[in-house]
Order: C-alpha cells, then structure tokens, then sequence
C-alpha cells in the first residue's frame, strides 16, 4: 500500500521531469508576451496602410518612435529591420515628439496620457501613423488603439485622425478593428 | 476488516497501473504530435520568425493574458500582488469541465471534495470538513456570490452560473481582505461571463451523461442600433444520478442492506442576463437547484428520498462607470441579493424542515486614478444591509418549532490601494481595508506586495498579507432547539496572516513556470466541537493551524495549438493546538493537462491527469491516494456553427473516496467511477 501511494506522487514528478527534459528540445516553441505580440501587430498593421506621396521616398527606413515609457524591450527586436512598403523599419525611442519631423510610425506610452493632446497637436498634419494601447487614446485622437478583448487583442481606429494626417486605411483594415467616430455619410 | 482493506489496497493498485497506461498515453501523444514540430525547427524558424509570419487575423486569434480580480483593474499577471491562475473559455471546452468545481478541481494546488450534496474546495491543504467554502471569496463579474447567512461560495450544480457562459475563471491565491474584506481569505475566485463579442446571437447547447443526467441552454447575445448590449441565457438540468448507493456503514436489513436507491437525484434550472448601455450594466442571475441526499447526514433515516436540500440564490447588480478624463475612473455599484434554503430531513419517519432566509442590499464607490505619476490607486468604500438573515428549524408533521431566529445586520467597509511604479522594473503594491460590522466590531487587513523583474523574462514577487472572515449567522445563531448542537453569539472573525514568495520565469521556446513558497498562519479558526458540559455540538474560535509548502507549474505552448500543462504542489498542514496532523489535507497534489489538436483548429483531444495523496479521516485513518483520468474528445467548424464534445471522466473508474464531515456517519464518501458526457452547442451566426 504505502509502496504504492508513496510512486503516485514519485511518477508525477517523473512525468514531470521527463516533460522538461524532452518536450523543450523538440518542437519550434512559442508563448507571445504581449508587447511581442504588439510588435508584430504595428508591422502587420502599417502594411495595410497608405502614407501620402513621397512622403517615405526620402529616407531608406521608416522608424518607429516609442514615445515615453518603453512596454516592448527587447520585443521590437523581431520587427526591427523588416521591410514595410521596401523600406527599413527602425526603432528609435523619444522622450519628446519635438524629435517628429517626417512620416513614419510614433507609438504613445500610457505613461503620456497628461500630455497626449500636445503631443498629438505637436504632430497635426505631419503624415505619422499615431499608435497607442490606453483606454480612451483613440477617442482623443490617436489612430490605432489597442484593448484587450477576451484576453486578445484588438484595435479601435479613428479614422478621422488618419485622414487628417493624410493616411489611408484600407479597408480590410477597417473592417478587422472598431471604429470609433466614423465620418458622416458611411457606416462604421 | 483486513478483507476490505487488502480489497482497496487491490484497488489502489489497479488504480495506480491505469493512472500509468492513462500517464503514458499522455506522454506517448506528446512525442507523437512533436515530431513533424521537430522538423520544421530544424528549417530554422525560430519563435520571434514564428510571429512576425502570421497575418493580423491570426495575431487577434493569439490569447495574452490579463487578471482584473486581484486589483481590481485589469493588470498583467506578472504584475498582479499574487499567484494568480486563469481558466479560459477553450479550457473548459475542450477539457469537458462540467461545473465550477471540475476547473478549480484543474487548478494548482486546489482539489475538491463532494458529498454527495454540495461541492467544497480545498487549496494548499486546507479544506475543513463541514466548511461551506467560506474561506473563499467567489465573484461573477465583481459580484459576490457568497450568501449572507453559511457564506457558501457555491460551486457545484448550485453555482448559479452555467459554466458554458464563463468566459474566463481568475484565482487569486492568497488573502485579499485588503480589498475585498471577509471571505477573501485563502483565495478568491473571480468568475467573468461572456459579452456580446462572443456571444453574437442564438446559441443552444445539450448534453447527455452517465447516470441519466441531461442539460439544455439557450442563450442570446447581441448589439442594438443605440448601442445596448444584452447577453440572456437559460438553462436547465436534470440528472437522476446513481440509482444504487452503497455505504458499508449502513449495512444492515433494518436499512435497506445499506443501499440508497433513486436518492441521488440532482436537478436546477438557471438564468442569468446582463444589459449593458454606455457605462451602465444590469446584470441579473438566478438559480434554484434541488439535491436528494443519499448519505442520511445529521442522523436522517437511511435510504429515504424524502431528504433533500434546496438552494435557491439569485441576485440584480446594477453598476456604472464613468471615465472623466483618462486619470480618473469612478465605478458606483447597487446590489440586492436573495438567498433560499430548504431542507428537509426525514428522522424516524418524520419531515424536519430547515428554512433559511437571506435578504440583503448594498453599494459601493470605487476610484481609480493615475493622477500621480509611477501611481495607480484605488480607494473605495462598501456597505452591505443585511435585511434578513433568518434561519428556522421545525417538525412539519406534528408541527414542532425548533429554532426560529431572525436576524438583521449592517456592515461597511474603506479600503485603498496603490501600485507604485518605484523603478522601471521593480512595484511596490500596498493595500489596506478596514470593515465594521454591528456584531462583533472592526477589523483591519493589510496587503503588501513586492514586485521584482530583474531580468525581462523573471518576475519575483515577495507577499505578505492578512485577512479575516466573519462568523457566519450559521455559525452564530444556528441550533436545534438545544436537540444536538447550541448557538454562539460570541464568536470573533477568525484571521489569517501569510507569507509567499514566488517566481515566474519564462524559459523561451514557450515554457513558462511558476513556483511559489507559502507560509501560512490561522488563529481563531472557527470550528465546530461538542461541548463536554452537555454534549451540544457549538461552534468555537479555537483552532490554530499553520501551513507551509511550495507549488510549481510548468506550462508550454505549441506552435501548432498543442498546450501543456503539469503543475505539482507540496504542503504540510498542522494543527498546533493539538500538535496533529490536520483531516482533508493532502500532502502531494498533482496535476497534468494535455490539450492536442488532432485536426487543425477542428479535432481536439484534451487528456487530465489528477494525483491526490490521501488525506486523513476525522476517525484518525485515511482514504487512499486517487489518481484520475479525464478525456476530452471535441470538434469546432466541423459543421458551421457546430461543436460537439464528447468526454469521459474517470476513464479507469478509479474507486475513490472523499473525507466526510462529522455530519456523516460514513468516514468517507465514495465518488464516481467511470462516467460520459455527449454535449452539442449550435450558434446560428
């Protein structure tokens, strides 16, 4: 009896070990934080988006700026270099959005809610895709925010905002996120 | 004697082959399903490649993972001042969990026991015979479930909740009276329904199981042109159960040969809506279950179906929620809550009726604001008006009133919390919540919570925090006239103070692991003892226990939908009064989950492992260790709209037994052996 209640618990942990041992060697593996995931959103994202003529043409890279506190680290590292519309992606982290002066992607830290409207009026009409994940970002003007929905992510798209700044969702695009305060005249 | 007992030690053994054939499948499909994984490493991929190849539609398929319940507010987990655990909607799926407690029975470090009437949970080897789960703190959406007269947190077919409606189950490990007050003491239990994303019309479900046991649902959700948002469902349950019961104790003519026949029966019906308009929800919930019970506990007369309790609990949670302006958020809540207890006890013949009746209103204002810069805080304020809390014992035929106690009480509550954001890296989470109750007075529970990430993929947390829990009504005011057990009014909240440290740590190629280290002290421990003056069973705060053990858990995830899960804990449980071991505390828990899709995203198979070692008796001996499987076999978009689930528990019909409280003349309660369930859910969207 106690030879067998004392292996009950004995074999678990060698089922245990035994899948420590030999499940991590095999198999391609992952487990997404969720900035990896995030990363990987804004550089799928920005391939179903238009920037406005010639406005990427003078540079070989387009940058992502990460706008106050840094969530992703070491994360942007599977984007970085990739191409989107042939160019570079290259990542730079700002403190200030005076550092904005040509197209390219800004994500906005939650740690920059106090001063998100001067951030966004600093930026007004500069072809730059604006990228948050806080609550209430896109009602304020920013155009791509994440939320978490079920314990997976989606985005909400103010579309007024990317039109102001000359940009152009496609509309595949449009129809995978949640509009908020679409244009007159068209159904969200 | 010694026949019965070579008899279960045949048993054990049985069992213990079959938990290695049921292990060794487990294993046997984990390299299987590898191998073609194997491969494709070889080509070079590598986890970051992985993701950067899918579209945005499978990245808004990939789940990450967030906790509300141990703040709340939404945080990462690594963030959370706790060991937390989530059970997602596609875990209870596709590993066939029929009620709350088949998913916390999956959990790390809880188990389970059932008697046959109501479901008790247990975790890091405490579960006291006779407790209804009071030590736990059980939320629907933020509601609290726990009554307000046995503070039961129910979780077997009486949950009022279908399980099909969850869409995910948070636990939170460890006392959180800091901010939810009484009950919320060794966990809390945070239970969120699914909204209008996932529920996006008419769905019906039905089931068919063993032991002639059906249920049907059918549920609606949608989103209306001025944006309402109403989720509505139904459900009902019939289950004959076991029609034959055995209990040795029992055996003789005079009682049937010590079989309850047709005494096992289980039925309820449930429904449960929430409306929800700008930052308004209603949220409604109601749920009446009736249970025959076949163990003739407190005395009753062996193998009568007359003995049966009634649950019937229900509640109108109306919440709003205004944002101001990103920094400041205010959530105000209105409540009322209704609970019903019937039972019905045959002794000699004659019908003894208990009916209980809970009444009770309340509110609360919670703030959330990030005013201050590294801050997050959180303050609010509860107050709970208990208009009835009635309990009544009688004869019905001749009519005799036992007990007919009528009880009213107030409570309130202030609490804040801050998460302070010291470094980039390292969070100083403290809280602090002190409660007033008109019946024995105030009581003040901190929390504080270090949060260290050295390095991105570690996360060490150091806990320590207090809790209490009021006496019950129950405990308090409950007897039989002075028959068999006599009132308390004088018992204090028994209290719990802990210490944990535990370590997350991500290991790449999609391990992750956990392990915690625990320390835990009760005082006060309120418990039921026989008075040596005049033999009355009462309630006292007399116990101290003390528990100290560590839990590890590995989880791993697959490219190709594969997940795997095995967790073990180890803790030891005494109790320093007596300088003993304490009963229905198991040393060694174990636990394994195994999720294969068998056919991408359309077959999958999902195989459960669960080790319990024994646990001591209140006669002084032992049920035997139990290891059991559970299989899972389930398809999605097979047909549109279609998804069919077959399952099987106790796959070896393992014969097990669970501790019995003192109600009970058995020592322990045998369970169910092998057992099915067939389920069809069809949405029409």
């Amino acid at each position: 009896m106690d030879f067998n209640r004392k292996f009950a618990p004995i074999f678990m942990l060698i089922l245990i070990a035994a899948a420590v041992v030999t499940l991590p060697v095999r198999g391609q593996d992952r487990k997404p934080g969720e900035y990896e995931v995030k990363a990987v959103f804004i550089y799928n994202l920005a391939k179903f988006i238009e920037w406005p003529d010639q406005s990427l043409d003078n540079s070989s890279t387009l940058t992502l700026y990460i706008l106050g506190d840094d969530p992703f680290g070491t994360d942007l590292d599977a984007i970085r270099d990739k191409l989107i519309k042939g160019k570079k992606v290259a990542v730079k982290r700002i403190d200030s959005p005076d550092a904005l002066k040509n197209a390219g992607i800004l994500f906005i830290s939650s740690s920059e809610k106090e001063r998100l409207r001067d951030i966004l009026k600093g930026i007004t009409g500069l072809p730059i895709l604006t990228i948050g994940d806080t609550k209430s970002f896109a009602q304020s003007g920013v155009m791509v925010n994440f939320y978490i929905e079920n314990s997976k992510i989606r985005f909400e798209i103010n579309l007024e905002a990317a039109n102001l700044a000359g940009l152009k969702f496609s509309s595949n695009l449009l129809r995978m996120g949640t509009m908020i305060a679409p244009p007159k005249g068209k159904e969200g | 004697m010694t026949g019965a007992f070579s008899s279960v030690l045949t048993r054990v053994r049985l069992c213990f082959i079959k938990g290695c054939i049921g292990s060794g499948i487990l294993l046997l499909a984990c390299l299987t399903i590898l191998n073609p994984a194997a491969d494709a490493a070889k080509n070079g991929n590598n986890a970051a490649r992985d993701l950067t190849n899918l579209d945005l539609k499978e990245l808004m398929e990939i789940e990450v993972v967030t906790v509300y319940g141990a703040s709340k507010f939404e945080q990462k987990i690594t963030e959370a001042p706790a060991s937390v655990s989530i059970v997602t909607s596609s875990e209870i799926k596709r590993y066939g969990y029929r009620t709350l407690a088949d998913i916390l029975q999956s959990i790390r470090g809880f188990y389970t026991t059932y008697d046959r009437n109501y479901h008790y949970l247990g975790m890091r080897g405490f579960s006291r015979p006779g407790d209804y789960n009071t030590r736990f703190l059980l939320l629907v959406d933020g509601h609290r479930i726990n009554d307000n007269i046995y503070n039961t947190a129910f979780i077997g077919t009486e949950f009022p909740i279908d399980v099909d409606l969850i869409d995910r189950v948070e636990v939170i490990r460890g006392p959180s009276s800091s901010i939810y007050g009484t009950n919320a003491f060794m966990g809390v239990i945070n239970v969120i329904t699914r909204g209008v994303n996932d529920l996006k019309g008419m769905e019906v479900s039905g089931e068919a199981a063993r032991y002639d046991a059906y249920k049907g649902r059918l549920s609606y959700g949608g989103r209306f042109e001025n944006g309402l948002e109403a989720v509505a469902s139904g459900s009902l349950y019939d289950s004959k159960g076991q029609s034959d019961l055995y209990y040795r104790e029992f055996d003789s003519p005079a009682t049937n040969n010590g079989i309850a026949r047709n005494a096992d029966g289980d039925r309820y019906h449930s429904l449960f809506s929430t409306l929800m308009l700008k930052g308004l929800r209603l949220q409604g919930a109601y749920v009446s279950r009736d249970k025959t019970i076949p163990t003739a506990s407190w005395g009753a007369d062996f193998n009568n179906t007359g003995t049966k309790a009634g649950d019937e609990r229900g509640y109108l949670d109306l919440k709003y929620e205004h944002i101001f302006d990103d920094r400041l958020n205010i959530t105000t809540t209105l409540f009322y809550d209704y609970y019903r207890y019937k039972g019905t006890y045959i002794f000699s013949g004659v019908p003894n009726k208990d009916d209980t009746d809970g009444r009770w209103w309340g509110g609360d204002v919670k703030f959330t604001t990030r005013m201050l810069k590294r801050h997050n805080i959180i303050a609010g304020g509860e107050f709970v008006d208990n208009i009835r809390q009635d309990q009544s014992n009688y004869d019905e035929q001749p009519y005799s009133l036992y007990l007919d106690d009528k009880r009213n009480s107030r409570s309130w509550a202030l609490y804040v919390q801050d998460e302070i954001k010291i470094l980039e890296n390292l969070i100083l989470n403290a809280g602090l919540r002190h409660d007033y109750y008109d019946t024995f007075g105030g009581t003040t529970n901190p929390r504080v919570a270090l949060i260290y990430r050295p390095l991105e993929p570690t996360t060490i947390k150091f806990l320590y925090g207090t809790a209490f829990r009021a006496p019950s009504p129950y405990e308090l005011y409950y007897s039989d006239g002075n028959v068999s057990s006599k009132a308390n009014p004088d018992l204090k909240p028994e209290t719990i103070e802990t210490y944990e440290l535990v370590l997350e740590q991500s290991l790449g190629k999609g391990f992750r692991m956990a392990t915690s280290l625990f320390f835990n002290k009760i005082d006060n421990l309120i418990s039921l003892e026989t008075d040596a003056a005049d033999g009355l069973d009462v309630f006292r705060n007399i116990e101290r226990l003390e528990t100290k053990g560590v839990e590890l858990e590995l989880e791993k995830k697959w490219d190709n939908g594969l997940k795997g899960l095995i967790s073990y804990s180890y803790q030891e449980t005494e109790n320093k009064q007596m300088d003993e071991a304490v009963t229905n505390s198991p040393r060694h828990l174990a636990k394994a989950n195994l999720m294969v899709p068998l056919l991408k995203d359309k077959i999958f198979a999902g195989l459960e492992e669960q080790y319990v070692s024994k646990r001591k008796l209140l006669n002084g001996s032992d049920t035997g260790s139990a290891l059991i499987t559970n299989l899972t076999f389930s398809t999605q978009n097979f047909i549109k709209g279609m998804e069919v689930f077959l399952s099987v528990y106790n796959l070896f019909g393992q014969t097990y037994e669970d501790p019995a409280s003192r109600e009970h003349r058995q020592d322990a309660i045998e369970q169910d052996g092998f057992g099915f369930r067939l389920k069809m859910v069809y949405r029409f969207w």
